[in-house]
């Protein structure tokens, strides 16, 4: 090989090499853009975690906002941070919280001062920024910018930087967190954007705080009605107790009540079995004495008329005893002695001519015994059917003056059979019970 | 000690003294050389670099390591401008190593093991820094100072009344800056 061959190829290897550094520093600015965004994005997820698990762990939403200025101070290397509060029953009004972080007190205390005092409107000043757009914004330098009031009040407030984001419960800002460096600093898109982050991320907790505030409300709620359940419960069991005690003493008084009415019951049943032996024997008297009575009345008065039956009697009885009637007997045997010439009898024997004018005599005085006799009968008749009459009578008075009873059927029955038992045994009947 | 810092010692020998004098201090410090800005290195290679450097230039490691940090800012404010864009004077560039540079150094590089610093800013016209770094790196910090000044058109007066090398606990720097006209480059 020529020394310009040479000479060629070393020139080539000389742009080669040149090639490759550039390329090699070209991958190593690729590599460290690569390592600078990596170290960027875990320093972000870091701090969120960080933000998160402190958030998670804190007592109170003030603790959450405590640790999440501190976090994002060290994490920025800003000195200054601090809180806005959404206030009370309102939307757009922001009052300064006592949250601060602040690397050297002493060196902010005017800031702190003036913040403090201060309340903001939406629109107004970086915190009312942020209020009315829901969104991180950014100040590059406080002391140049129109809509900063605190750095009106102050020659020098130590801040120049700003940013500050939104917390958003949902959709609603409810704190505005600001952050300040000593120095103006241009606007970082990726802090801002962890900024949004972490103010959602806090967000949660405000939600959580009033999730756990109305869980609580309903809580109380429902330990409220529990309490108001169980005193009705309460009232409802002594009132129970009550009822069973009042059942109970009713009870005892039921079954004294009771046993006290057995007793009557016991007591009235003898007394009303008494009382029907009583009754009986009274209706017995009582029949007996009708009996008697009526038989008394009934034998008087039929006494009397017997007087004037048995005169009655007693005139026919001699009435007959001295009828003449036998005297037809005597006739009749003196027909049957002249039988045989009875017309010469009756013509020709002196006795026997008198016969038919005695027997005409004798026909007229039967007539007139008959006669007699069929008055004084009329007159028996009378006097009987009289009997009859009282008899009646005295049966009416009975069935008028009787009292009326329930009997048993069958006993009634059985009486009369016995009653006509004589008559029943007389002819032959047999009687069959059932 | 991270790939960044051997890649910008690669960087400003090659803008001094050519390519072939960065490989020439790989094949002296008998280090192979294939760095990125991104991975991890024994300390222990940068300083046999340091070593021959020294040794090829004539000047004390501590020298070199200077001189490093003094070339290696105007590197850095073109890597990374943002750090330097806010600031007008060397002294509030400084105040933000702890608060601003280091966490984004440490974001670049994780488990980077940046040193110590802290700050006296009771005076207005000398800013008193303290230093502590297990790697005694401390006049790599006066060289990038020095640089940073330049960056901001200042001058920069350095004492370093306490130093590590020196058996103290930490090196202390009382920096005082003077404005010397336009910015360096």
């Amino acid at each position: 090989m020529t020394d310009a061959a040479l000479l060629v190829e070393l020139e080539q290897l000389r742009k080669r090499a040149e090639r490759e550094r550039r390329a090699r520093q070209e991958a190593e600015l690729l590599a460290e853009e690569g390592m600078r965004q990596l170290y960027a994005r875990q320093r972000q997820l870091e701090l969120l975690h960080v933000i998160a698990d402190a958030a998670n762990a804190a007592a109170s939403i003030e603790a959450a906002i405590q640790g999440t200025l501190n976090q994002i101070c060290a994490h920025t290397g800003w000195p200054v941070g601090h809180a806005y509060l959404v206030e009370e029953n309102s939307t757009v009004t922001l009052v300064p919280a006592a949250l601060w972080h602040l690397d050297h007190p002493e060196r902010f205390a005017a800031f702190r001062k003036i913040t403090e005092a201060t309340r903001f409107q939406r629109g107004e000043g970086l915190p009312g920024r942020v209020l009315e757009s829901g969104r991180p914004a950014w100040i590059v330098d406080v002391t140049q910018d129109s809509n900063f009031p605190r750095a009106r009040h102050a020659i020098e407030i130590g801040v120049r930087g700003a940013f500050g984001f939104p917390v958003l419960a949902g959709t609603t800002v409810v704190a505005v967190l600001e952050f300040f460096s000593r120095e103006p600093a241009e606007p970082d898109e990726v802090q801002l954007n962890i900024a949004a982050q972490v103010g959602t991320q806090l967000g949660r907790i405000f939600e959580r705080e009033q999730a756990s505030e109305r869980l609580l409300a309903v809580n109380n709620q429902l330990h409220q009605q529990v309490a108001v359940r169980q005193a009705a419960q309460e009232s409802l069991r002594q009132a129970h107790e009550q009822l069973e005690r009042r059942v109970e003493e009713r009870t005892k008084e039921l079954k004294s009540a009771n046993a006290e009415l057995n007793a009557e019951i016991a007591f009235r049943e003898k007394a009303q079995r008494e009382l029907e032996a009583t009754h009986k024997r009274l209706l017995e008297a009582s029949r007996l004495a009708g009996m008697a009575e009526v038989a008394t009345g009934v034998l008087h008065n039929v006494g009397n008329v017997l007087n004037s039956v048995n005169v009655s009697a007693t005139v026919v009885s001699e009435n007959l005893k001295k009828s003449r009637a036998c005297n037809l007997s005597r006739v009749a045997v003196l027909f049957e002695q002249h039988a045989a010439d009875l017309s010469a009898y009756l013509t020709a024997d002196p006795k026997g001519r008198r016969l038919p004018v005695y027997l005409g005599q004798l026909a007229k005085h039967l007539a007139g015994e008959q006669a007699e006799m069929l008055k004084e009968l009329e007159l028996l008749k009378k006097n009987i059917e009289h009997i009859k009459d009282i008899v009646a009578m005295q049966q009416s008075y009975a069935r008028v003056s009787g009292a009326t009873e329930q009997v048993n059927i069958a006993d009634l029955i059985e009486d009369a059979l016995r009653m006509n038992a004589g008559a029943l045994a007389r002819h032959s009947v047999q009687v069959i019970r059932d | 000690m991270k790939g960044i810092i051997f890649n910008l010692l690669e960087e400003v020998v090659t803008q001094q003294f050519g390519q072939s004098s960065w490989d020439k201090l790989l094949d002296t410090a008998q280090i192979d050389g294939a760095f990125t800005s991104l991975g991890n290195y024994p300390d222990e290679h940068l300083f046999k670099l340091v070593a021959a450097a020294s040794v090829a230039m004539g000047h004390s490691p501590n020298e070199i390591v200077r001189w490093f940090g003094t070339k290696a800012i105007p590197l850095l404010a073109r890597k990374y401008p943002a750090f330097f864009q806010k600031h007008q004077s060397t002294r509030t560039f400084l105040l933000t190593l702890n608060g601003i540079i280091h966490p984004e150094v440490r974001k670049l590089y994780p488990g980077a093991d940046t040193p110590d610093f802290d700050f006296d800013t009771s005076s207005p016209d000398v800013l008193v820094m303290g230093y502590h770094s297990k790697r005694k790196l401390c006049s790599l910090a006066e060289g990038l100072i020095e640089g940073a000044a330049a960056h901001f058109g200042e001058t920069v007066g350095i004492r370093h009344p306490l130093c590590q090398h020196r058996g103290d606990a930490s090196c202390r720097m009382e920096l005082s800056f003077v404005k010397s006209g336009s910015p360096g480059s």
